[in-house]
């Protein structure tokens, strides 16, 4: 279960809307590597974790990524506000305001809608492990690619807090990795999946 | 210490903390670390009661912990400009 804290963990408070700029921003919301993607990825994939030290990162850190969800749609919110049909003209978000006017759907900066296909669930411990890891340099490069076009501090101050995001979260996966090759059977040294029915029936015994 | 002050230092030290439990899921036997967030838990716990002498409300502000006001539903959203 979840208890919802009624705060963002990283402020917003942008004082220019530019929906120019939530046109791309939104990729981070309801995008291929997005917060939304990143947060069901592992909280889906914890389940049939056979470690308890991956089940604690995965829950972690999927439930950061759904407080970073929450940064993302403020931060379209807020770029959305107040806008005349001139300007969302001129700024390029008529396209995206004929569908959902100024709510905040889970699309990718192309439009595409989200779309489960973004979210690995393998049920094997390595090869999840290896496709987070993957995942949060992606996000990395997407906030990258976002902060070449910001120019606002408003915009930039929380985007560059949710990219050192991904890099704490890359190298805690990295160690949660490592520790599961701890875990396996000396003689399985090319890392394949452990005897995760085993595993399970050992952490149950205690 | 002004309300604002508080806020941003209890922000502050929930990072701090949170930080601390990515590490501790995966280094569940670093006791030094273990320390530090406990450590962490009693300075958020004096701020909060802080917190809560100077403005009157709980916090964390969740749907069960309001003190007992409208808190819950008539304070501003996170999401909306407070400046």
């Amino acid at each position: 279960m979840w208890i919802y804290e009624k705060k963002l963990q990283y402020p917003v408070n942008i004082k220019h809307p530019n929906a120019a700029m939530a046109k791309l921003i939104i990729s981070q919301y309801g995008g291929p590597d997005g917060e939304s993607a990143a947060s069901v990825r592992y909280l889906s994939q914890r389940f049939a974790t056979p470690y308890h030290e991956i089940r604690a990162i995965l829950t972690d850190i999927g439930t950061e990524e759904l407080a970073h969800m929450e940064i993302i749609g403020a931060m379209v919110y807020q770029l959305t506000k107040g806008l005349s049909p001139e300007e969302i003209k001129d700024q390029g978000f008529d396209a995206y305001f004929v569908d959902h006017t100024n709510g905040v759907y889970l699309a990718a900066a192309s439009g595409a809608p989200f779309t489960a296909a973004y979210v690995g669930v393998k049920g094997d411990v390595i090869a999840d492990l290896n496709e987070d890891m993957a995942a949060e340099q992606k996000a990395r490069v997407t906030y990258d690619n976002l902060l070449r076009f910001a120019d606002d501090p408003d915009v930039i101050d929380p985007l560059r807090f949710l990219r050192e995001r991904e890099i704490v979260h890359y190298q805690r996966f990295g160690e949660g990795l490592r520790r599961t090759t701890e875990h396996l059977d000396e003689k399985n040294y090319y890392a394949f999946n452990p005897d995760y029915d085993g595993v399970s029936k050992a952490y149950a015994r205690g | 210490m002004t309300s604002d002050q508080i806020t941003r230092q209890i922000d502050a030290l929930q990072f701090a903390q949170l930080e601390l439990q990515l590490y501790l899921d995966v280094h569940p036997w670093d006791y030094a670390a273990g320390d530090q967030w406990r450590q962490y838990g009693k300075e958020l716990e004096t701020l909060q009661r802080r917190y809560t002498e100077t403005t009157g409300n709980v916090w964390p502000q969740t749907q069960t912990n309001d003190g007992g006001t409208l808190a819950w539903v008539t304070s501003p959203w996170p999401w909306d400009n407070q400046q």
